[in-house]
């Protein structure tokens, strides 16, 4: 190869090569978008044989029951929320008694196709609890909040 | 100003005791000097008093109207202040936000996050391994109720 066509190369190679700032900007905005499922459940201690599941919970009762394999509950849903999401949006789901659970999709590239997420869970305006959740595709975190009366919240949080 | 003793010819010191000795006042007497130094001494120790103009000036009215409101604030500082057995439990600062900092859910494990019934308490993290009957069972189950929580 003749010297100039090596500069031009070079030249050519350098000019086409993104920065590294570039680079990231770049695949965060491939960064698809994704149907992010957020939902609470409360669970009531109950003697067992007289545990009761909400009609709108009853295609998903045996999941639910093997969250507690040694107690039984009766199970309402509060609320649920499915929205597709962009990197950076969020989706917030009342769940009542001054809770909120909260999730945002976050805008950062995983080498392992995992979706990340901030999750938190406020009482009355006030963060109880937040952390990072990274997770597969399909698969489902879960949080539960326990209530003075022995109840629990059940906060299911999910993307695909 | 400060100078230098560079500044200065050697004759100016000279100079400036004559215009000393030329322009200064007469030294007082010594009884002189004791009786201005007790009168001094007399209006320190006196206490400071601000004056008010007269009751004539401001009004008797007005004057009456300070001392019932003095009244008033005494009596209700008095009424509000708790004893020492009526004083409260002493305000308890909010605890810190609980927080993981980050959670990795690996495939075919169950995370649950348990959450104490007093703010900022977490009882445990939990990854509890799924046991499916068989491999496709592993995700079917988050399947399912994902699934289903889409559609209500």
């Amino acid at each position: 190869m003749s010297r100039p066509a090596l500069i031009t190369g070079l030249a050519l190679l350098l000019l086409a090569a993104p920065g590294r700032d570039v680079r990231a900007q770049m695949l965060a905005q491939d960064m698809p978008a994704r149907q992010v499922t957020l939902f609470g459940i409360l669970a009531t201690p109950a003697a067992p044989g007289t545990a009761t599941v909400d009609p709108k919970l009853s295609k998903i009762a045996p999941q639910l029951r093997k969250l507690y394999p040694d107690a039984s509950y009766s199970f309402k849903l509060l609320n649920s929320k499915s929205t597709r999401l962009m990197p950076g949006q969020a989706v917030t789901t009342p769940l009542g008694g001054g809770f909120v659970s909260g999730a945002e999709l976050l805008n950062v590239p995983d080498n392992d196709g995992n979706i990340q997420f901030r999750f938190a869970l406020d009482l009355d305006g006030r963060t109880e609890f937040a952390t990072i959740v990274k997770t597969p595709p399909n698969q489902l975190f879960f949080c539960d909040k326990a209530l003075p009366n022995g109840q629990k919240l059940l906060i299911g949080l999910g993307g695909r | 100003m400060r100078l230098h003793t560079s500044d200065h010819e050697p004759g100016d010191a000279l100079d400036l005791d004559r215009l000393w000795a030329a322009t200064r006042p007469e030294e007082p007497s010594a009884e002189t000097f004791d009786r201005l130094w007790n009168a001094a001494l007399a209006r320190a120790s006196e206490p400071e008093v601000v004056r008010f103009p007269g009751a004539k000036a401001w009004g008797l009215g007005l004057a009456i109207f300070a001392q019932a409101a003095a009244l008033l604030v005494a009596a209700g500082l008095a009424l509000r202040a708790p004893t020492r057995k009526e004083a409260g439990p002493a305000p308890v600062e909010a605890p810190v936000v609980a927080s993981v900092p980050e959670i990795q859910v690996d495939g075919g494990t169950i995370p649950i996050v348990h959450l104490g019934d007093r703010r900022g308490v977490i009882r445990g993290v939990e990854i509890r391994p799924q046991t499916p009957e068989s491999e496709t069972d592993m995700v079917a189950d988050d399947l399912a109720v994902l699934g289903h929580m889409e559609s209500l």
